[in-house]
């Protein structure tokens, strides 16, 4: 930490001279964590037209596999649940946008809009009926819903039959990149302030017990499903912006196997914590991009054993143990 | 005009068995109704459905007249009626004082509400069931005496008129009953609550009752005062046996 400091005093020099001294106190109250996201956020947005394509391509999937961080952190980092099936909302949104663009002719932001829609409906749906089972019992519940999915898309000759539906949206690579951006800054945004004061505080006991949490006065369902349903959302909406971005979706959108990346993210980072799916999703991503080009088949074998090390030896994930060990930085870690 | 809690003609079936049959009761707000009954007999299916966790079969429950059987189990809290749980169940990870601070900002009427009131609040309750300074342990490391008294605090914490305790007073030594009996009625006389205990360690339950209420096999078969209902022939016969000689005064 006292290497990060001395750049923390400078930005905050910085940022003297262009904020009005009222709003900087507003900034400061935010508290380290908030700021850095905000700077990392800040820095997208503005260096994003400037760097090489090749980057910029990539770092529009790294702020996808963000968003999707974020999103199943909402419900699996927030309560507990563990959404197993979370890439049934990726793909949802991805049929929506390939359906809307290809039959409707909309515009894919409209697109992505509609994604999100869908996803948060559908999150709705399974929501009211499998956040009443506990434990595994949830996880294998919706384990379920991609498959199902799967099925239904491969068998529906508006979608494509099981060969889905290609665009062609042209190169609109910045269109792209700030969709994503601001799906991603709004729920960095949203995780922050549902973590933060009297919510925070219910949504931590409703992690922790969930029969004390009704107990005591907190609604835990209705708590469980808005969470539910803002993280189909999400999911949705980056499931969209990721069909536009390799310009067709697929029943393959359905894979399990980005469940398993959505939830390694958040084991890896820190579960429930606002810094923790950003760390998780750079983490992933990383040996990702290698693994995809010199061995295909190697990445589900370097997730899992990922996944299992973190949580054998690292049960708090990056955020987690950093908070544990190092008390001192506990406040630059949230 | 002080509140009422009652319950008129609870009846509650699982599959065939019948758990409560015909079951009334009523308190004011300041008094204390014990329930007691052998294992089985249905206190804390009572309790169950007094807090709004079980819905009754047929029968209703009524805080000051308004029906609250058929209230989600936190509407019940927020109506002002909260349960003990016989095994504590704290929030493990958070610290004594963020447990009882999580009750008081959910408990009460207007949930979340900005109450400027409310750390005085939190410290008061602390306070009282003399967990001050275990204020920054986290609920884990507490004992399980304890562990109770933040169950029972973090109850109080919501602002309830009505606690339902459920063996409170179960696995204690008899010097931490003693001492948790008098925390009860110091709290009791300073907060005024009603309540209604479950409990099978008889002496507490004979100490702290106005009323009691004893149950077997599902039904009522007498309630009065602790005195009347120890003497009472169906009660010794059901329940008490030969420890009546012990506790009738």
């Amino acid at each position: 930490m006292t290497i990060l400091r001395p750049t923390f005093l400078r930005l905050r020099a910085m940022s003297l001279r262009i904020l009005p001294g009222h709003a900087w106190g507003k900034v400061r109250a935010l508290g380290p964590t908030a700021q850095g996201l905000g700077l990392v956020l800040a820095v997208l947005a503005v260096v994003g037209p400037v760097l090489p394509v090749a980057i910029f391509v990539l770092l529009i999937l790294f702020m996808i596999y963000a968003t999707w961080a974020y999103s199943i952190n909402l419900i699996t980092g927030m309560t507990g649940y563990v959404s197993f099936g979370h890439v049934v909302f990726v793909g949802t949104g991805g049929y929506a946008l390939g359906y809307g663009v290809k039959v409707w002719n909309i515009a894919p932001f409209a697109g992505v809009a509609l994604g999100g829609v869908l996803g948060a409906v559908l999150a709705l749906v399974i929501g009211v009926v499998t956040l009443r089972l506990r434990g595994a019992y949830f996880a294998i519940a919706t384990l379920v819903t991609p498959l199902a999915a799967f099925y239904i898309v491969s068998g529906t000759p508006a979608l494509g039959d099981g060969s889905g539906l290609p665009m062609n949206l042209g190169f609109q690579i910045g269109s792209q990149y700030y969709t994503i951006w601001a799906l991603l800054a709004a729920e960095v945004a949203l995780t922050w302030w549902v973590t933060r004061g009297r919510l925070g505080l219910g949504i931590r006991a409703l992690r922790e017990d969930e029969d004390a949490a009704r107990a005591v006065g907190i609604s835990v369902s209705r708590v469980k499903l808005i969470l539910y349903i803002l993280s189909g959302g999400f999911a949705g909406a980056a499931g969209a912006v990721f069909a536009w971005y390799v310009s067709g979706v697929f029943p393959d959108s359905f894979n399990l196997l980005f469940s398993l990346t959505m939830l390694a993210m958040i084991i890896i980072g820190g579960m429930g914590t606002v810094l923790g799916p950003m760390l998780g999703a750079v983490i992933v991503l990383i040996p990702h991009q290698i693994l995809i080009r010199i061995l295909p088949q190697g990445e589900p074998i370097a997730i899992g054993v990922s996944v299992i090390l973190i949580a054998l030896f690292l049960p708090g994930g990056i955020v987690g143990t950093i908070r544990q060990y190092v008390p001192d930085a506990r406040r630059y870690f949230e | 005009m002080t509140a009422r809690l009652a319950a008129k003609g609870i009846v509650k079936r699982f599959g065939g068995v019948t758990a409560l049959d015909d079951v009334s009761l009523a308190l004011d707000q300041g008094t204390v109704l014990g329930l007691i009954g052998p294992n089985g007999s249905g206190k804390t299916t009572l309790l169950n459905v007094l807090s709004g966790t079980m819905r009754p079969t047929s029968g209703g429950v009524f805080l000051d007249g308004q029906r609250i059987d058929r209230l989600p189990g936190y509407r019940v809290v927020r109506a002002g009626v909260a349960k003990t749980h016989q095994i504590p169940k704290p929030f493990p990870g958070l610290t004594v004082r963020e447990n009882v601070l999580v009750a008081a900002t959910f408990g009460g009427r207007a949930p979340m509400r900005e109450g400027a009131d409310l750390p005085e609040q939190v410290e008061r309750i602390l306070r009282l069931v003399e967990l001050e300074p275990r204020a920054h342990a986290f609920a884990s490391a507490l004992t399980v005496q304890e562990k109770k008294r933040l169950e029972f605090g973090r109850a109080l914490a919501t602002g309830a008129r009505f606690l339902l305790l459920d063996e409170t007073f179960a696995g204690l030594s008899p010097d931490e009953v003693r001492n948790s009996v008098e925390v009860f009625q110091r709290v009791q006389a300073e907060v005024g609550f009603g309540a209604v205990v479950v409990e099978h360690v008889m002496r507490a339950v004979l100490s702290l009752a106005q009323r009691v209420l004893v149950l077997e096999e599902g039904r009522a078969i007498a309630e009065g005062t602790p005195q009347e209902v120890v003497r009472d022939p169906g009660v010794i016969e059901a329940y008490l046996g030969s420890e009546a000689t012990n506790v009738a005064p």
